[in-house]
């Protein structure tokens, strides 16, 4: 079931990327955050991070406290992550 | 008595160099550790403040938990004798200062080692700045203020307020942090998602390690650097300034200005030499039984192992295959990182230490206030600096308004 959700989101075209390649914590984190806030519901966000906690702690852990359901894929030396703002 | 002559003491036929050699290798494992466990106490401070997620905070406590038990053993059978600092108002101002200096910069005087050498210019920058503070605290600061206002102070341990002997309190404050490092992990928001990954417990080259294998090794690492540097706590800040202030007095001095006898770089004056900071190797003519012959290869052995900390985590970075060059996109953060390094290195400086000699080592290792009081600063600092990042990322670099990264669709690289 999860899985399901979590493997169309996956095949979802995003409706908006935000790059944040180049910049360093906090400023990954704290501008995803923000974008995300900042978004309308339903909406899926796709955010490039190439520095690693961020891409693999932080980010993922806003997501998850929210409930948001997201997708985490390396690409090269960065990291894709795409995000369905599913609630407020 | 072991404290304060091991290493100083050793015969003369083990050539001194033997003895920054052994401080250039620790550096090196600190660099790798540093950099494979991502051990920056900034992005501990501010996740678990800005994004309620312990993730690095749980390791920083282990690491204290861990080195207080043993440090705490080492002090009571008097095997060593860490050398306690005064701690006063001073620290807590420094310890404001410091923490805003981290936050603009994103990284502690740790955590910029690792990063720079990682890759990350705007660390470079950071290191550049933390030495040029804390050069502007040694020519206007500390003559007029800080050394009288250390003078009124006293250097004080919890146990000896407490009337505990070391080990007891090592093991309570430690045993506590423990607990504490293992309960945070209940909290890290992250693993509520089901196809979270948590790192492994690994000292593997290749990969990330979790926070607590950091640690691990963090605290074996600093047990082993305090015991053979007769009990002196892990010190970033003094050594980052002197680095810098050697670099930069090849441009001062034909101006007439010599960092090398100006006040906080000169230590006294002895049969008429003057001791400098700057010039350790001249520590070895102290021949009397106590120092040993060979203090000034320690000294310059504790200098040396900041800066090939950066050499480590750049090995480190290479080996995992994720060392990348990696300049900000906007040339005014360099400047950012610049003036964030010079509050950091001058809050240190006023401090009496950074993130490690003043607040980690400090539970860690001496037992002592400093870290108490630093703390009273030092989050406040975090708070302000992050504020002062948002508010200038917002308004300076752009973001909030349609920026150009913002785009449509994903670029193809």
């Amino acid at each position: 079931m999860v899985a399901d959700a979590l493997e169309e989101l996956k095949n979802t075209e995003p409706d908006e990327v935000f790059d944040v390649r180049g910049e360093t914590c906090p400023f990954p984190a704290l501008h995803s955050q923000k974008k995300l806030k900042r978004m309308p519901v339903g909406h899926v966000l796709e955010i490039l991070i190439d520095h690693p906690p961020a891409a693999e702690e932080t980010v993922p852990g806003i997501c998850a406290e929210n409930n948001w359901p997201y997708v985490l894929e390396k690409e090269g030396d960065y990291w894709r992550i795409k995000v369905k703002k599913t609630s407020r | 008595m072991y404290n304060l002559s091991f290493l100083s003491n050793l015969p003369s036929f083990i050539p001194g160099w033997a003895i920054v050699a052994i401080f250039l290798i620790l550096g090196i494992l600190f660099g790798i550790v540093l950099e494979r466990s991502r051990f920056c106490f900034t992005t501990a401070f501010q996740e678990t403040m800005e994004f309620r997620n312990p993730w690095i905070l749980q390791g920083v406590f282990l690491f204290l938990g861990i080195s207080a038990v043993l440090m705490s053993v080492l002090t009571q059978f008097g095997i060593v004798q860490p050398a306690i600092d005064h701690q006063g108002w001073f620290t807590v101002v420094g310890g404001f200062l410091f923490g805003v200096g981290i936050a603009m910069c994103g990284a502690c005087a740790s955590g910029q080692l690792f990063r720079s050498g990682s890759g990350y210019v705007a660390n470079w920058m950071e290191f550049i700045g933390a030495g040029l503070g804390g050069i502007v605290f040694a020519l206007f600061f500390y003559q007029q203020v800080e050394a009288p206002a250390v003078a009124a102070t006293k250097a004080i341990t919890i146990w000896g307020a407490l009337g505990l002997p070391p080990l007891a309190w090592g093991i309570i404050s430690g045993g506590l942090l423990i607990l504490l490092a293992v309960y945070l992990r209940r909290f890290l928001p992250q693993k509520k998602a089901a196809q979270y990954k948590e790192k492994r417990f690994t000292f593997s080259l290749k990969q990330p390690w979790h926070p607590y294998a950091g640690a691990v090794a963090l605290a074996v690492m600093t047990v082993v650097y305090v015991t053979l540097a007769e009990g002196v706590s892990m010190s970033v800040n003094t050594p980052n300034t002197l680095t810098i202030a050697w670099l930069v007095n090849f441009i001062t001095q034909p101006f007439g200005l010599n960092l090398v006898s100006s006040p906080w770089f000169t230590q006294g004056v002895v049969h008429g030499q003057v001791l400098s900071r700057l010039t350790p190797l001249d520590l070895n003519q102290f021949s009397y039984p106590h120092y040993g012959h060979h203090l000034g290869y320690v000294a310059l052995g504790l200098w040396l192992f900041i800066p090939i900390t950066i050499l480590g985590a750049f090995i480190s970075s290479k080996i995992a295959g994720e060392f990348r060059l990696r300049v900000p996109g906007k040339p005014s953060k360099l400047l950012w990182y610049l003036v964030g390094g010079m509050i950091m290195g001058f809050g240190a400086s006023v401090a009496l230490g950074c993130n490690i000699a003043a607040w980690s080592d400090s539970f860690a290792v001496r037992l002592d206030m400093s870290g108490m009081l630093f703390s009273v600063g030092l989050f406040p600092g975090v708070w302000f600096g992050t504020r002062l990042d948002e508010w200038v990322a917002e308004r300076i670099w752009g973001f909030g308004r349609p920026a150009p990264k913002v785009v449509k669709k994903a670029p193809a690289d």
